[in-house]
């Protein structure tokens, strides 16, 4: 008889094994513990299993107030998601317009932008005392309620933050679609609305359910857009119930949002079971023989198309931009603004004179740096074993890191709240109320940005570099430092950035973890925009733009350097 | 001293046995190519001498030392084995003497030391003075010049090469087997060549490996597997023979026998005596010829005439068995033409001894 049983994995030798389980905690440290920690909470309290806190936030109306609500933006949001993102992709790819590349790195910018400094750049630019509107004698009168106050507005600005989403989910089931499908309805005689109807969009349909899906789990996690309108509007969804019952209460409460965050958690899984369920089945459907199809000739209607399209370039990115950017030069909120009044003080004041905006630019920057730095370490050798030596323990664990971005922020927050309150056992030390416990939950949440572009990195390289070099007698840490990482160095620079960029923007964590002296960027806005001083909000926005839109210009002038695929951006 | 020694290798993927029972003495110095149809195991048997694949029962000795078993497993880098893949595997950040000077610098050498085995290792395969180029700025067989330098810094005393000239186009090839029959030559090292083109084999190899389905069928001389094929799947790889079934008639002892085929009586050769009963009859196109309508032979139609360098490639279907097609060589003069009627006659044969 032939043996026919598998052969045990590789014996590695004892230090790579010792590597393999320093990574594999790392890894349950930042992704599983948190959520083990929330669940936890959620059913164990003052060290007795218990449903009480579990009961009482589900039986208080305010709960099913906000889930309600927070459905309600979300469907919304979702819906005008995929229909401005889905037209969008299938013109853009579909159709012969030009100057594409630049169209769709404008069109995907906004993704990039905090949604708070969205919020904040549509509410300057439709407010009473907007300049724009006020330069072009449009202003409505004072004491007028601005509607975006309202479900309405959150809806749309919800729509509008995540349509580049829905886009770049479709565009690249688009770019993979096989030409033949669309030849060969065109040759029985369809016309291109016909061939559009009855063959793109349903074999677009995983994609596009896919887009639907993490169009739905950004918008119900989204704290910004909600926390801007919402509060003022007193229109509560479930991540600013939370967010002011913890600062109302205290930690007091933290069972209770506890619940309230697996509620959100619970809502969210819903959407990532079936993405993940429709991301596999687009995987084993697409059997491309020649992926990107002939552009259809748009002829006559080619000009306005074009025209359209950068039409709403306009008006999405540009005129609230412009809002927010005149905003940020008015000497005080209300006057009006001329060449006269323009002033730049706003500007010497975030940047030079209040300490904590100061401090705030400081830690935002350190925050991101060292966690994209940190998180490029630990992916660089993760996604080696992951992808190239295929090891079980960490492939598992590569789902489970998926999690803390999958899930709102809101969730993660809590966990890592949940986590830290206590002193470190052994160690002694709190993190809580110091800028470790965001460092901390921006490593968990960020992690698998980071992780994405260095497996795909990794998928696109001849695993027989790394074997020539191992026949060659060099170890593993030998091969990782003068093979590996050179190769797989710019894959995980764009994991990196990307990191960065998203940290750099980020509100939702820190709204819930920042303390006197660890402030972020995102709290400093949210503070001066609940105060009163919009303007200074503008001013700092404005230069979070520019960094933002700097950073994604030398990248995309770098890009050609870069495999294909790492930077969602570049098309 | 590397004799390379594998017994009863196995190895499977789930059910399918990608290995199955392989067993293969290479001799130290030897150079043994192994020669297959695609998918039928070439790679693994490579990957697990190398120490990438595990085996899943089975000895791997490499100088005498076990290197793999289903307990054992030697990890690649500790093997010093010299690999030159199909893909040449080069680094593209390195530089050319970087690339080849990789091994030395691993295990720690002096800058100068490696500096002078690079720059003899690049003169030999005639690449004196690209040491600074990066692999981006090579040609296809330079690459693979590159790699074979690399190979000969490290001077390992087994080198396997799988198919290393499928991506080089036709006119390179010729040069390049040069190059393998050089570096063999020079080091002495056992070489492992994997390649699925038997022209390829025949012109390097001392001893051809052929594998079918993750077996080894036959390991002998390139002459011996073209006359005398231990299996039918070998007699019709090697050579294009025609396999059909015939009836022992008598051994005459001395290697010959005579068989019924297609109706004829043949005189063949066979491997040792031959039990009377049915067997299988190996016929290549050099066992076939024109003859007269008098002789015995097989009535004929020609189907195909093709001009294949300095001959004629005639292709036929008996009358007797419109299902077969035979194929005979013919020179200039006395080819027939498509449509012809002829007779054939067998000159010899062959009597497969295995399945
Ligand atoms: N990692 C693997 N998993 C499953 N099947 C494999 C794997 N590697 C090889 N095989 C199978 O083993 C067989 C032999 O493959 P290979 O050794 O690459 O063939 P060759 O090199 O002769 O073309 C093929 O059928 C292939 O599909
Ligand atoms: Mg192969």
């Amino acid at each position: 008889m032939i043996p026919s049983t598998a052969p045990s994995a590789p014996v590695a030798p004892w230090r790579e094994q010792a590597f393999i389980y320093a990574l594999a905690l790392v890894v349950a440290l930042l992704s599983l513990l948190p959520l083990l920690r929330l669940v936890f909470e959620g059913v164990v309290q003052g060290g007795s299993p218990s449903l009480a806190a579990a009961t009482k936030v589900l039986s208080a109306p305010g709960t099913w107030a906000a889930l309600r609500n927070s459905l309600e933006t979300s469907i919304g949001g979702t819906v005008l998601a995929v229909l401005v993102g889905g037209s969008v992709a299938l013109l853009v790819s579909l159709t012969d317009i030009r100057a594409r590349g630049a169209f769709v790195f404008c069109f995907v910018l906004p993704l990039m932008i905090a949604p708070q400094v969205t919020a904040l750049a549509w509410l300057q630019v439709t407010g009473t005392s907007s300049p724009l509107l006020k330069l072009l004698g449009l202003a409505p009168p004072l004491g007028t309620r601005n509607p975006l106050y309202s479900r309405e507005g959150i809806v749309a600005l919800l729509g509008l933050q995540y349509a580049p989403l829905v886009f770049l989910t479709l565009r690249a089931g688009l770019r993979s679609l096989p030409r033949e499908l669309i030849e060969a309805g065109l040759a029985a005689g369809a016309g291109p609305l016909t061939v559009l109807r009855t063959i793109v969009v349903p074999v677009m349909t995983p994609p596009l359910v896919a887009g639907v899906a993490l169009a739905f789990v950004s918008c119900i996690g989204n704290f910004g857009i909600p926390a801007f309108l919402g509060i003022p509007g007193r229109y509560t969804v479930l991540p600013t119930l939370i967010y002011q019952r913890l600062s109302g209460m205290g930690p007091g409460v933290l069972s209770e949002v506890a619940i309230l965050s697996l509620l959100i958690g619970a809502v969210a899984m819903i959407g990532i079971v079936v993405q993940d369920y429709m991301l596999r089945r687009r995987d084993f459907r697409i059997t491309a023989s020649t992926p990107g199809a002939q552009p259809f000739e748009l002829g006559a209607w080619r000009l306005p198309v074009e025209i359209l399209l950068w039409a709403s370039i306009l008006a999405v990115l540009i005129v609230p931009f412009l809002g927010l950017f005149l905003t940020s030069l008015v000497p005080a909120f209300g006057v009006p603004l001329n060449a006269a009044t323009a002033t730049l003080g706003n500007y010497a004041f975030v940047l030079f004179e209040h300490a904590a905006t100061r401090r705030a630019f400081l830690n935002s920057v350190l925050l991101s740096g060292a966690a994209a730095g940190l998180i490029a370490a630990i992916c660089i050798p993760l996604a080696y074993f992951v992808v190239w030596r295929r090891t079980r323990m960490l492939r598992a664990l590569n789902i489970v890191a998926e999690m803390p971005y999958a899930l709102p922020g809101v969730v993660l927050a809590i966990a890592a709240i949940l986590l830290f309150l206590k002193p470190l056992p052994l160690l002694g030390v709190s993190l809580y109320n110091t800028i470790w416990i965001i460092f901390f939950a921006y490593l968990a949440r960020f992690l698998v940005l980071g992780l994405r572009p260095v497996v795909s990195g990794y998928h696109q390289l001849d695993r027989a570099l790394e074997e020539a070099a191992q026949v060659a007698g060099a170890g593993l840490l030998f091969r990782l430092r003068t093979i590996v990482v050179p190769l797989v160095a710019p894959a995980a620079a764009a994991g990196a950035i990307l990191t960065f960029l998203t940290a750099f923007n980020e509100l939702t964590v820190s709204a819930l973890l920042w303390s006197s002296g660890a402030e972020t960027l995102g709290v400093v806005v949210f503070s001066f925009e609940q105060g009163g001083d919009s303007t200074y909000a503008a001013a700092i926005s404005v230069l979070t733009v520019l960094v933002t839109l700097a950073v994604m210009l030398a990248l995309a002038v770098a890009a050609r350097r870069l495999p294909p695929g790492v930077l969602p951006w570049r098309d | 001293m590397a004799r390379l020694t594998l017994d009863a290798v196995t190895r499977t993927f789930g059910a399918f046995h990608a290995l199955d029972r392989v067993s293969l003495d290479v001799r130290d110095g030897e150079f043994l190519a192994v020669l297959g149809p695609s998918g039928c195991g070439k790679t693994t048997l490579l990957r697990a001498v190398a120490g990438f694949e595990k085996v899943n029962g089975g000895t791997i000795a490499i100088g005498g030392r076990v290197v793999s078993s289903g307990t054992e497993h030697v990890p690649p880098e500790r093997r010093r084995v010299g690999i030159v893949f199909q893909s040449y595997a080069l680094w593209p950040h390195m530089s050319v003497a970087e690339n080849a000077g990789y091994s030395m610098r691993v295990a720690g050498a002096p800058k100068e030391e490696i500096r002078r085995a690079v720059a003899q290792a690049l003169a030999v395969v005639g690449l004196s003075g690209f040491e600074d180029r990066m692999p981006a700025q090579l040609s296809g067989g330079q690459r693979q010049r590159v790699a074979l330098a690399r190979c000969l810094v490290q001077s390992p005393a087994l080198v396997l090469l799988d198919e290393p000239l499928a991506n080089l186009d036709v006119h390179l090839r010729a040069s390049m087997e040069d190059e393998f029959a050089d570096f063999h030559r020079r080091t002495g090292s056992t070489m492992i060549y994997i390649t699925h083109d038997q022209a390829e084999a025949m012109a390097l190899a001392d001893r051809i490996a052929v594998m079918d389905e993750g077996r080894i069928v036959q390991v002998a001389s390139p002459q011996e597997l073209h006359g005398r094929p231990a299996t039918a799947m070998v007699a019709r790889f090697i050579g294009g023979g025609l396999v059909l079934p015939g009836e022992a008639r008598a051994t005459d002892g001395d290697g010959a026998c005579r068989v019924r085929v297609l109706g004829l009586d043949v005189r063949a050769r066979c491997a040792g005596p031959v039990p009377p009963g049915p067997v299988q009859v190996a016929l290549y196109p050099r066992d076939l010829r024109l003859c007269g309508p008098e002789g015995p032979g097989i009535d004929c139609r020609v189907t195909r005439v093709v001009y294949q360098g300095g001959e004629f490639r005639v292709e036929l279907v008996p009358e007797g068995a419109p299902g077969l097609r035979l194929t005979l060589h013919a020179a200039e003069s006395g080819r027939p033409a498509p449509g012809d009627a002829v007779r054939v006659s067998i000159d010899g044969a062959w009597v497969i001894p295995g399945p």
